[in-house]
C-alpha cells in the first residue's frame, strides 16, 4: 500500500505501516543479521567507512522513497522525514536482534565494536523496513475519486519509475537486498578463485538472460506481443543497464565486505560476475517487486 | 512532482514525527561518534596484551582464566595465545588458546587446563604467539 499521510491520520494506521515495515525489515535482512562475516566486518571497517555506509544508506532510502516507496505526489520533505523514520527504525531493529542473538555483550565489547555492527546490519533492514512499508499489505490506492487524476497520478508513478534514475535506485536496492545476503560470505570468493574462464563467462550469460528474461515477462510483455521494435530496443537496454548495475553493485559491496583485499584483478572480476548471478536477479527481478 | 492540484497531504501525527526524530537523531549521533573515532584514533597494528589467573573449575583444577586485550587501532585475527608452566627453566607443560578475533578496544576471554599442577612449577608464562590482519 502507498504510503499516505494526512491531517487526521490515526495512530493505528501509522502502527499498521511500522508492522508492515518491521516484517519487511525482517523479511529481506535476517540472513545477514545470522551472518558471521557480517557481523566481522562491522568491527573490522573503519570509522569513516561506517559513515559512508550511513550516508548511502540514506541516499538509497531517499531514491527508493522519491521513485516508488511513496505517493509519486509526495514532495522532498516528507520523502526526507520517511527516510529518517526508516533508518531509525533500521538501527534499534538491528540492534535488538543482534543483542537478543547474543552478537552484543556490553562487558567485553567496545562501543565502536557495538556501534560497528549495527550500522552495518542496520543498513539492509533500513531498506527492508522501507520496501515492507510501501509493499507489504494492500495494494496501491489513492486518495482520489477524480478517475482522470487517478490515471495522471499512475502515470507519473511510472513515468517515475521508468526513468533511468529511477531504474538504477530500484535496481540497486534490488541488487542490495538479494545479492548482498550473499556477499560476505566466504563461498563467492572460494567460487572466484575456483571458477574457470568458460565458467565465468557462462555465469555472466546466464546473468544476462536472467535479467532480459524477468524483464520480457514482467515488464515489456505487452509492447513486445505488438511487434514494436522500440520496445524490442528498450527490453535490451534495460537488461543491459539492470546488469551493469548488479555488476556495479555486486562490486562495490565485495569491496566493503574485503574481498578484494590482497586478491589479483581476474579474481576480483570472477567474484563481482559469481555475485553479478543474484545480484542481476535483484536488479531485474527485485526493482519489479520492490515497486 | 509538486503540481498545484495535487492531492498528496503532507501531514504527520505525534507518533511519526517521534520516530522520524529519534530517527534522525540516532543518525546524527552514530555519525558524530563515527567523526570522532575517525579523527581522534591513529592508524597502527593491533596492541595484544594479556592477563591471566588461575581459576579452578569443580571438573578442572588446574584451570587458568586469559583475557586477551586489544589496545589498538586495528582488530587482531586468528590469534594464538601460548601459556606456559615451567621449573628451573625447563618447561613443565605448554598449553594453547585460540581466539578467532578480537576487535580494536575490546576484549575477548578464554580458558586452558594443564595436567600438571601449577604449584609445582616455579615459574608461568603466557604470550600472544601469532596473530593475523583480517
Amino acid at each position: 500500500m502507498e504510503k499516505r499521510q494526512d491531517s487526521n491520520r490515526p495512530i493505528s494506521e501509522s502502527q499498521e505501516e511500522y508492522g508492515r515495515g518491521i516484517a519487511g525489515g525482517l523479511l529481506f535482512s535476517f540472513p545477514l543479521l545470522y551472518t558471521m562475516e557480517v557481523w566481522w566486518s562491522g568491527f573490522i571497517a573503519r570509522p569513516f567507512e561506517l559513515i559512508l555506509v550511513i550516508l548511502f544508506t540514506f541516499l538509497l532510502l531517499l531514491g527508493y522513497n522519491r521513485y516508488a516507496g511513496m505517493h509519486p505526489e509526495a514532495n522532498w520533505r516528507s520523502v526526507v522525514i520517511d527516510s529518517f523514520e526508516e533508518i531509525g527504525i533500521g538501527f534499534l531493529l538491528a540492534f535488538g536482534i543482534l543483542l537478543m542473538l547474543g552478537r552484543i555483550d556490553f562487558k567485553t565489547m567496545s562501543l565502536i565494536e557495538i556501534v560497528g555492527k549495527v550500522v552495518v546490519e542496520a543498513m539492509v533492514v533500513s531498506i527492508g523496513v522501507s520496501i515492507g512499508t510501501s509493499q507489504l499489505g494492500m495494494s496501491p490506492e489513492y486518495e482520489v475519486n477524480n478517475g482522470d487524476k487517478k490515471k495522471e497520478i499512475k502515470q507519473l508513478e511510472e513515468e517515475r519509475q521508468h526513468s533511468l534514475f529511477g531504474l538504477l535506485i530500484l535496481g540497486i536496492c534490488g541488487s542490495i537486498v538479494v545479492g548482498g545476503n550473499v556477499a560476505p560470505t566466504e563461498e563467492i570468493l572460494m567460487i572466484g578463485i575456483e571458477a574457470k574462464p568458460i565458467q565465468t563467462l557462462v555465469m555472466a550469460l546466464v546473468s544476462l538472460a536472467l535479467c532480459l528474461l524477468i524483464i520480457f515477462y514482467s515488464d515489456f510483455r505487452g509492447g513486445i506481443k505488438e511487434g514494436s521494435k522500440v520496445a524490442a530496443r528498450i527490453l535490451l537496454l534495460h537488461s543491459s543497464l539492470s546488469y551493469l548495475i548488479a555488476l556495479g553493485t555486486s562490486a562495490l559491496v565485495l569491496s566493503f565486505f574485503g574481498r578484494f583485499d590482497n586478491t589479483s584483478f581476474s579474481v576480483n572480476v570472477s567474484q563481482t560476475i559469481a555475485l553479478g548471478v543474484l545480484s542481476s536477479l535483484g536488479a531485474s527481478a527485485g526493482s519489479l517487486l520492490i515497486r | 512532482m509538486e503540481s498545484g492540484n495535487s492531492t498528496y497531504v503532507d501531514k504527520k501525527n505525534a507518533l511519526e514525527w517521534v520516530v522520524a526524530v529519534t530517527g534522525l537523531v540516532l543518525v546524527l549521533i552514530i555519525i558524530g561518534y563515527l567523526t570522532y573515532k575517525t579523527i581522534t584514533v591513529s592508524e597502527g597494528p593491533p596492541q595484544l596484551f594479556l592477563e591471566y589467573f588461575h581459576e579452578p573449575g569443580h571438573y578442572e583444577p588446574n584451570r587458568y582464566h586469559i583475557i586477551v586485550h586489544n589496545k589498538g587501532a586495528e582488530t587482531a585475527e586468528s590469534i594464538i595465545v601460548e601459556m606456559a608452566l615451567e621449573k628451573g627453566g625447563e618447561a613443565l607443560e605448554v598449553a594453547q588458546l585460540d581466539v578467532a578475533f578480537c576487535p580494536k578496544e575490546s576484549y575477548r576471554e578464554g580458558w586452558v587446563s594443564f595436567l600438571t599442577n601449577p604449584s609445582e612449577a616455579d615459574t608461568i608464562k603466557a604470550r600472544v604467539v601469532s596473530y593475523n590482519k583480517p
